[in-house]
């Protein structure tokens, strides 16, 4: 274990070293959120007008149920944030891992990983470990500041499935997305470890993140909506899912610079 | 017994012609081998075959009666390897990347300190460590390269054309350093194109060269010659 955190700890300090990189990252989570708690906000102010339902009605031109409005509108915007939140971090996961081991095969470093006494699983899992560690701890603190702010909104009183008031949220937030993060950056680290250039990386990480993306995150989102038991079996799959690929991983990384 | 032993090698990659055909080679510990040959000639498929990294089809690689092929994980830091890429971590320092390296084989951090402090007196590197290596030129890489590749104390160095992009100045501190450490009894193959530098340093040299039928082979191993007639035996051996 300890070897395995060694070579993780290596590529955050590395990650470390390209602010920009990681600036870019966080941009992208804080983005989501301002676009999800923005229409929130006015979705609010718009509420707590008392003459709003008339003004909306007279704007359109016909009649204007606003009570079914707004649910319809934050109910729409909770599960738009939710989405996006994982797809989102399982998307970064993705292209962070999709040079992990092609990285140190172009700085020539590969060489030297193979000498050392390290086993295939051992570093296999302390690069996966290594792509997606501070993604992670951007998606915990920014996404989920965001959700924590979200909740306090008198819509996700009326409408908690979909925010921290919902058990399944925090087994979601907690367990699902990082046991799929991982799975699919297992994956891509895969694909970075069988290419030999960026190109053909960036091919085939573009095509696991574009699935994954759009099955994991629809698929953790939704779950939400039918409890804690079935998210946690779907957190769960994921970790299985993730055991596998990290196997499989290990067998395909061979120690042979020959293959 | 040769601390290292080559017998038979043979290997091809995928069905093109064998790259490396019928090699055997002894080396023993406190000499050090000088591998000429041209460019293609297979030189370097030999060292990562000596250094356990790719896989032979036939014919057996041992360190000391261990197959190199494990020797990674049953002996560590058997073999010491320097390539004519530095292989470096460009945004980390050049501590951090001893640090790291070291850390794989299981040394701590003050370990590694000091087994570097020994080995940096005479590389001229001062306190060039605490900077990030992508400021580094090419010859102080390698210099912390060597560094990494003595961290363990390897009884079998392999330097890979250790000097191809050096000066002068940088590839004479770093063949003194390997002749100290032949001297110190580890075994040395150095494979490189500078026919003065084996004349200089090395014991025995060998030639690899195509054969006829377009595989490559090692001929002309024997003890140094004089010096200025190491061109005339790579001739003979090559064309």
């Amino acid at each position: 274990m300890s070897r395995i955190l060694h070579i993780a700890k290596r590529e955050w300090l590395e990650q470390r070293r390209q602010p920009a990189m990681l600036g870019v990252i966080a941009s992208l989570y804080l983005m989501i959120s301002a676009v999800a708690l923005l229409p929130l906000v006015l979705l609010q102010i718009v509420s707590n007008k008392p003459n709003a339902g008339v003004s909306l009605a007279r704007l359109v031109g016909g009649e204007v149920d606003l009570p079914m409005l707004i649910e319809t509108a934050s109910r729409a915007t909770l599960i738009a944030f939710n989405l996006l939140m994982f797809s989102q971090f399982l998307g970064i996961a993705a292209v962070m891992a999709g040079h992990a081991v092609l990285h140190d095969r172009q700085c020539g470093t590969l060489t030297f990983l193979l000498l050392s006494p390290l086993r295939r699983l051992e570093l296999f899992t302390g690069k996966v470990i290594g792509a997606i560690g501070q993604t992670y701890l951007l998606y915990m603190v920014i996404s989920g500041g965001t959700s924590l702010i979200m909740a306090t909104f008198p819509f996700a009183v009326d409408f908690p499935t979909y925010t921290p008031r919902n058990p399944a949220w925090w087994v979601a937030f907690l367990f699902g997305g990082p046991a799929w993060g991982m799975f699919i950056a297992t994956v891509c680290t895969i694909v970075s470890s069988v290419s030999h250039d960026v190109r053909t990386s960036q091919q085939a990480v573009w095509f696991v993140m574009f699935f994954g993306q759009m099955l994991c995150g629809v698929l953790l989102t939704d779950t939400m909506a039918s409890g804690v038991v079935t998210e946690l079996a779907v957190a769960l799959i994921g970790v299985f899912s993730s055991a596998i690929a990290l196997y499989i991983g290990s067998q395909v990384f061979r120690r042979d610079l020959g293959r | 017994m040769a601390l290292l032993e080559v017998r038979g090698l043979l290997k091809a990659f995928g069905k093109n012609a064998p790259v490396i055909t019928n090699v055997n080679l002894d080396v023993q510990a406190g000499e050090v081998l000088g591998l000429i040959g041209p460019n293609g000639g297979g030189k370097s498929t030999l060292m990562m075959l000596m250094a356990g990294l790719v896989t032979p089809d036939s014919g057996t690689v041992q360190l000391d009666g261990v197959d190199t092929t494990n020797l990674a994980l049953q002996s560590s830091g058997s073999v010491g390897l320097i390539t004519a890429v530095p292989g470096l971590y460009p945004l980390l320092t050049g501590w951090e990347n001893l640090h790291y390296f070291g850390g794989l084989n299981g040394l701590s951090e003050a370990e590694v300190n000091q087994r570097a402090s020994d080995l940096l007196d005479g590389l001229d590197l001062g306190d060039q460590l605490e900077r990030q290596v992508k400021e580094y030129s090419s010859g102080m890489q390698q210099k912390v390269s060597l560094v990494r590749a003595l961290l363990m104390n390897p009884r079998l160095l392999l330097l890979d054309e250790p000097t191809s992009n050096l000066d002068p100045l940088s590839t004479h501190t770093i063949h003194m350093a390997v002749r100290q450490q032949a001297d110190a009894g580890v075994a040395v193959v150095l494979c490189t194109h500078d026919l003065h530098a084996a004349e200089s340093i090395c014991d025995r040299v060998a030639v690899m060269q195509r054969t006829i039928r377009g595989n490559r082979a090692l001929t002309g191993e024997r003890a140094t010659p004089p010096h200025g007639q190491l061109f005339q035996m790579y001739q003979e051996h090559v064309q």
